[in-house]
């Protein structure tokens, strides 16, 4: 299992168009893969949009992505650069 | 005549026959699907999802096309809510568990999510609720056989359209020629139904409140005055008689103002004035055609750079510059080079350190010269659309004439790297610093014209934040100060032979127009709203 945190420093959070660009690219990978929110516990997968939403990621709020599985290595790396490319 | 009441976005009055667009939500599940085994209707919610999802990502790349990308995404964002797998997997539970048929299941979990949003402390997430609504009740209709939501006006008559409110999708399909004001029970300034009203110019009367749509029937006759913001149904003759007035105030204004469409601009002793639009948008030349501008005098590029995570590269920027002077029909386009920093933060662009004052930081030109390859891709670019159209190009809140000589070597070595002579465009430099309206006659020598940028100009001479409203009591727009460095500047553009512009709020003050004609300014840049009514003015100063 691999693990990175990024800083969230879009003034919107975590919303809708940044959560679905995340979405899409995670839906390549077969890692299971989640993203989870120190501050609050809260955690979901990265393959959902509404859970993702459900986060409730706001400015200046630091998330842990997470992958495991046979691509995990890939995986952070293609959904990594899309939360830092959108939100970072 | 009862009268109800709501927010009115833009101005106008309407007389007409109601639609009532309900929403179609089924409150008991049917009959027919009661039947179905639990297989089946998981293959009747997957299909269903399937079509929708198709449905909403096949209208977002018809509006992309025809409305940008902006107002697309949200298409895109409910076709991935479509196939959300939670979703999938909260209507599976519940069918397998063989306690209720497929459209019940899709209703509770609708009722959970809509719930989940609503509760959220986020005002920008408690509106996602909306959609995962919309999305949801598309997925049941389709579930439950039901024709999805309407978008075809019934009849052939013009009519005033009356909704709880109108999807995105709706609003992007309706016909918009057979309409003459909305009404809708929800809706807020921002939502999809002002920002259609808005652009197609009608009456609409938002937020009137589920109970006065309740009582709208279909064909009733309804008048409406946004501009007041109340609507009532079977008007009385007195009403008739009042809104007629206010349509024909309404109408001898613009009639009035008609009469200068397609006019040049000029004073009664036959001076010619150039009367140009603001933009920032590719979006916003059809607003500055209809507004009837006859150029535009201050492309505002650096909107090209916000809000996305890379910057647009050279072959991008000049499509959208070839665009414009295309659309442009030969009419004078002056672009202004990035303006970034202070207010205006790109995040695609290398970051600044933290400034103590931004306002009088790194910003605009400075920033341009201390990111030379930035600046060399857009003028690039520039130079080679310059052969689609009548191309100038400003350099933004310059202050020395070291400044000018840096741009213009940058701008001739752009021009060498393309193949391009680098005459072929009026280079011009923006005046908004008292130092460069002090030295404008030293600066006048070195450029072919000035465009007076007084939102700054004003700022850095009063030393006065605009936004403060603590300043409120000693905000003076039309403050001697800034008009001396108007007069000065105009004065040494002329003495040197350069024509002079001026874009910024005071351009479109009509208290000062006369004063900037004569001055002798020659180009007033002002938003497409203003154009025929400073037309009017200029006409009637001697």
């Amino acid at each position: 299992m691999l693990q990175k945190n990024f800083m969230i420093n879009d003034a919107l959070g975590l919303h809708a168009r940044p959560a679905g660009l995340i979405v899409k690219e995670a839906q390549r990978y077969q890692s299971e893969i989640t993203l989870t929110v120190p501050s609050s516990g809260k955690s979901a997968s990265a393959k959902g949009l509404f859970a993702l939403l459900g986060l409730e990621v706001t400015q200046g709020d630091t998330v842990t992505l997470c992958a495991d599985g046979r691509d995990e290595e890939s995986a952070l790396r293609g959904v990594g650069a899309v939360i830092e490319e959108t939100l970072g | 005549m009862k009268k109800y009441m709501g927010q009115g976005v833009s101005d106008g009055v309407c007389v007409g026959r109601v639609v009532v667009w309900r929403r179609k939500v089924p409150t008991s599940p049917s009959a027919s699907l009661d039947a179905l085994t639990a297989d089946e209707g998981w293959a009747r919610f997957l299909a269903a999802r399937d079509a929708v999802r198709d449905e909403l990502a096949a209208l977002y790349r018809e509006s992309r096309e025809r409305l940008g990308e902006e107002s697309a995404a949200i298409f895109d964002v409910q076709s991935m809510m479509a196939e959300d797998e939670e979703v999938a997997a909260m209507v599976r539970e519940r069918l397998y568990a063989g306690t209720m048929p497929v459209d019940e299941a899709l209703q509770q979990v609708k009722a959970g999510m809509v719930t989940r949003f609503s509760s959220m402390q986020d005002d920008y997430l408690q509106q996602r609720a909306a959609d995962a609504e919309a999305v949801l009740d598309r997925i049941l209709a389709y579930v439950t056989g039901e024709e999805s939501e309407e978008t075809v006006l019934p009849g052939e008559e013009p009519c005033i359209l009356c909704a709880d409110d109108l999807t995105p999708a709706q609003t992007a399909k309706l016909d918009r020629h057979r309409l003459l004001g909305f009404i809708t029970a929800h809706g807020s300034p921002l939502s999809h139904t002002a920002i259609l009203a808005r652009s197609m110019g009608l009456p609409a009367l938002l937020g009137v409140g589920e109970d006065a749509i309740a009582v709208l029937q279909d064909g009733d006759t309804v008048a409406m005055d946004a501009g007041e913001g109340w609507f009532g149904i079977d008007p009385d003759a007195q009403t008739l008689a009042s809104l007629e007035e206010r349509r024909w105030e309404l109408a001898r204004g613009q009639e009035r103002l008609a009469q200068f469409r397609g006019k040049p601009t000029l004073t009664r002793s036959g001076r010619r004035i150039h009367l140009y639009a603001n933009a920032a948008l590719p979006e916003d030349i059809e607003t500055v055609l209809q507004g009837d501008a006859e150029g535009i005098g201050l492309f505002r590029s650096e909107f090209l750079y916000l809000g996305r995570a890379t910057p647009p590269d050279e072959e991008e920027q000049y499509r959208i510059y070839c665009d414009i002077l295309t659309r442009m029909r030969g009419r004078q386009v002056i672009i202004r080079t990035l303006d970034i920093g202070a207010d205006k933060q790109a995040r695609c662009l290398p970051p600044l350190q933290p400034e103590e004052n931004p306002a009088l930081g790194c910003r605009a030109v400075r920033y341009s010269l201390r990111y030379p390859s930035l600046f060399m891709t857009q003028a690039r670019a520039l130079l080679r659309a310059s052969a689609c159209g009548d191309l100038a190009v400003m350099f933004p809140l310059v202050c020395s004439e070291e400044e000018v000589r840096g741009l213009r070597s940058l701008w001739g070595r752009a021009a060498e790297e393309v193949g391009v002579d680098a005459g072929a465009v009026s280079l011009g430099i923006m005046i908004e610093t008292p130092a460069a309206a002090l030295i404008s006659d030293k600066l006048a020598r070195m450029v072919d014209f000035f465009s007076i940028g007084t939102n700054d100009l004003t700022q850095y001479t009063l030393a006065m934040d605009r936004q403060n409203e603590a300043l409120e009591p000693f905000y003076r727009p039309h403050h001697p100060a800034i008009l001396s460095l108007i007069r000065m500047t105009v004065e040494n553009a002329r003495a040197a032979g350069i024509w002079v512009g001026i874009c910024g709020e005071l351009g479109a003050d009509a208290t000062l127009t006369e004063t900037f004609v004569r001055m002798g300014v020659d180009e007033l840049s002002v938003a497409p709203s203003h154009i025929l009514t400073l037309r009017e003015r200029i006409a009637q100063i001697q």
